[in-house]
């Protein structure tokens, strides 16, 4: 062998074995993390906080540390890939979190796949396990019972409004809505704007029309059930709503930029969630008054009469829906550190700890005990709180719940920006498509 | 008498004979790092992936389900959608990706002033990540604030455009093409530019138009590279996913989910990781097919 050919090769071994060192250094190095306190993933961006959410979790984990002497690691994901990453960890056995935090309307897409642990020894043990409303413990009990999670917090859905845009309060029904909606019109306005796609449509603003106009989701096996008269009727009225440009088109469209209308008081309400006044910053009121307070910015506007809330929009003769849905803590199957997270979880269900999470989150705790905190008493609060008691219902059964409700919110989209389609047609193919992909 | 010395009855090799022997197979030492590198990323993954689509996972186990994932996929309404939706969507890359990338190419052949400077304009697209291309012109699109919507909102009625089907289809499409055009017109410059000055001097005095130069000269002898482009850009089209997911999210109303968007969403978002393999599967099939197809129209042309 020549003396430049000997060069290239020990300079391949060379080569090849620093690659095996780092992947070996590498392994070392996840070893030595599965052993340090415990990891959290969370959609809450504690490092550098943006949202009163994210600054809740800073100053919790701070706190934590602080109290106990334990490191907690947060993990921050978008919150429309969290689902998705924390299955992926489990099904390909690999970087699983210790905590995870997730919404409720997901648990039977956790449930489907096998990804939690089931915690129901854990939580009817805890001391805290009484001062849980049956609400939120029943959000986190899958359908053959078992706990699988723990709630922190229980939201609502409702309509937030311009006071001066509707001078004699939000409309309670469709058929008042749509005659504020042409006075409205008439002056430049949209009357309300919502997101209108993908499943948050259908969790928030479209629930409380469906069970008003008596429409199902699901049957009592999880199959799809929403192809029926009453469905068609919310259809209908969505499609008047955008037809007349009632609604801006963007609500249609993926994302969050149908906000901005009701934002900069081109809409007179919004059909949101009780967690959404963390993102409604800054507002401008319909008289130009600018609210730029972070969070405080919703409450400051509702302070200075500017702005108000009511219960979801209804059919004529029905009763509001509001979901009732958690956002709390669950142990994914693979948890390295089991005790750490329960440990974990039990400091996050202290009294104050649970109602600064409701505070800084937009939801009521879900402990009873955290409710009676003073801070709960303002209107906001007790709006929420009205509505979830007087309101709240179940989110809907599918056995493959994600799947079909985008199957159903996609069709929903698909029938208002196409109104020559006939509504039960489409909705009968979209059913029995989803039913037929059942395993 | 002068004795021969015996003959050896083992077989010696010669140093010289040694060292060719050896400098054969340094190319593979060489290789081998890469080749190794090509197995655990590409090969590996791509027959895993196969023997996925015969499974189901529940809580990380494996669980052998035969067919059934491919029949379910055959059977699901969406999936023929997406590929209807996939089947426009690269129809209309292909057409105006190819098209535009050639005109740009025989323009910047031309060699005028500047040229070096347009080419640098040329390029931003291409080093602009998938997400960032996606933002950018769903920003451009925006009701409020987006440029191109302002201008637009007088023929639109207002009408958002990336809220509409059709609208957001045609957002998607040139946003796709924007990108694209960088590596389709640098490739086809490239071409352009083997083509002998000589040939298209001699035509011309022949009195032949540019056109025709063109048409009859120089797109025949860059008819292989103009091949390869059109098989890059079709698979590129077939696979693509970030950009759409960024800009449309394959709505709305599921309006721009191409087959790509389906796969993410089935493996990805629902957990469905075998029949989310099983697309992939199909996927590459298609891509297989469209690339022979190519191949065998090259084959031919050039036989006849």
């Amino acid at each position: 062998m020549n003396k430049t050919s000997f060069s290239l090769f020990r300079l391949t071994v060379v080569v090849l074995c620093i690659f095996t060192l780092a992947g070996v250094s590498g392994l070392q190095r996840t070893s030595a993390l599965a052993e340090k306190p415990i990891t959290l993933w969370t959609k809450l961006n504690a490092a550098s906080p943006q949202t009163s959410q994210d600054q809740w979790l800073a100053d919790t984990l701070k706190a934590y540390t602080k109290d106990t002497g334990n490191e907690a690691t947060n993990v921050v994901l978008p919150y429309d890939q969290i689902n998705s990453k924390i299955n992926l960890a489990v099904q390909s056995k690999g970087d699983v979190p210790d905590l995870a935090m997730i919404d409720g309307q997901y648990l039977a897409f956790f449930v489907h796949n096998g990804t939690l642990m089931d915690l129901t020894d854990f939580v009817k043990s805890a001391p805290w396990f009484k001062d849980l409303t049956p609400s939120s413990i029943a959000a986190c009990t899958a359908p053959d019972g078992k706990i699988m999670c723990v709630p922190g917090v229980q939201t609502a859905s409702f309509v937030y409004y311009w006071k001066s845009m509707y001078p004699n309060g939000f409309p309670a029904t469709t058929d008042d809505l749509l005659k504020e909606a042409a006075r409205l019109k008439k002056e430049g306005k949209y009357a309300v704007t919502f997101k209108g796609s993908e499943n948050f449509s259908l969790e928030v603003c479209y629930f409380s029309l469906m069970h008003s106009a008596g429409a199902a989701f699901n049957d009592e096996n999880g199959k799809a059930a929403w192809a029926n008269p009453g469905t068609v009727k919310v259809i209908e009225f969505v499609r008047t709503l955008f037809k007349e440009k009632y609604a801006p088109e963007v609500a249609l469209a993926t994302g969050f930029d149908y906000e901005n209308a009701f934002k900069n008081a081109d809409a007179g309400a919004l059909l949101a969630g009780s967690w959404s006044y963390a993102f409604l910053n800054p507002l401008t009121a319909p008289d130009g008054t600018k609210f730029d307070n972070g969070p405080d910015s919703v409450s400051n506007a509702a302070k200075a009469g500017k702005l108000g809330y009511a219960p979801p929009l209804v059919f004529p003769g029905g009763k509001p829906a509001s979901q009732a849905n958690i956002t709390g803590w669950a142990i994914p199957v693979g948890s390295q550190n089991v005790e750490g997270a329960k440990a974990f979880i039990n400091y996050l269900m202290q009294t104050k700890v649970d109602a600064a999470f409701g505070v800084g989150f937009g939801a009521m705790p879900a402990m009873l005990s955290a409710r009676a905190e003073d801070v709960f008493k303002g209107d906001y609060w007790k709006t929420v709180a009205e509505i979830q008691e007087k309101y709240s219902v179940p989110l809907p059964f599918l056995v493959d719940y994600d799947k079909g409700m985008l199957a159903l919110a996609d069709t929903f989209t698909k029938l208002v920006s196409q109104p020559n389609l006939d509504p039960m047609k489409e909705l009968q193919a979209a059913q029995d498509n989803y039913n037929n992909s059942l395993e | 008498m002068v004795t021969q010395p015996a003959r050896s009855a083992v077989r010696t090799t010669t140093p010289a004979v040694a060292r060719s022997r050896f400098n054969r197979f340094v190319p593979l030492w060489m290789l081998l790092p890469t080749l190794l590198i090509l197995l655990a990323l590409q090969l590996y993954p791509a027959l895993y992936s196969v023997y996925l689509s015969f499974n189901r996972i529940q809580a990380g186990n494996l669980i052998w389900v035969g067919t059934r994932n491919y029949e379910r996929l055959f059977r699901d309404a969406r999936f023929i959608e997406s590929l209807g939706t996939s089947v426009v969507f690269v129809g209309c890359y292909l057409v105006l990706t190819l098209s535009i990338g050639m005109l740009i190419a025989v323009l910047l052949n031309q060699r005028v002033k500047l040229t070096s400077l347009y080419m640098v304009l040329l390029f931003i697209p291409w080093v602009v990540s998938d997400v960032v291309a996606g933002t950018m012109w769903r920003w451009l699109f925006q009701q409020d604030y987006g440029i191109i919507q302002q201008w637009l909102n007088p023929f639109t009625n207002n009408v958002s455009l990336y809220a509409n089907p059709t609208g957001s289809m045609i957002i998607v499409i040139l946003a796709s093409v924007w990108r694209a055009l960088p590596f389709t017109s640098l490739v086809f410059l490239g071409a352009l530019q083997t083509v002998p000055r000589e040939v298209l001097e001699s035509a011309a005095m022949d009195g032949a138009s540019r056109i025709t130069s063109f048409s009859r000269i120089s797109f025949p002898l860059i008819r292989p590279t103009f091949i390869v482009v059109t098989i890059f850009t079709t698979i590129g089209g077939l696979n693509a996913v970030g950009l759409i997911l960024t800009l449309t999210g394959g709505g709305p109303g599921g309006a721009t989910q191409t087959s790509g968007v389906y796969l993410y969403k089935i493996g990805w978002q629902f957990g469905d990781f075998g029949q989310g393999a099983a697309i992939s599967v199909v996927l590459f099939l298609i891509n297989l097919v469209a690339t022979l197809f190519y191949l065998q129209f090259q084959r031919e042309r050039t036989m006849g």
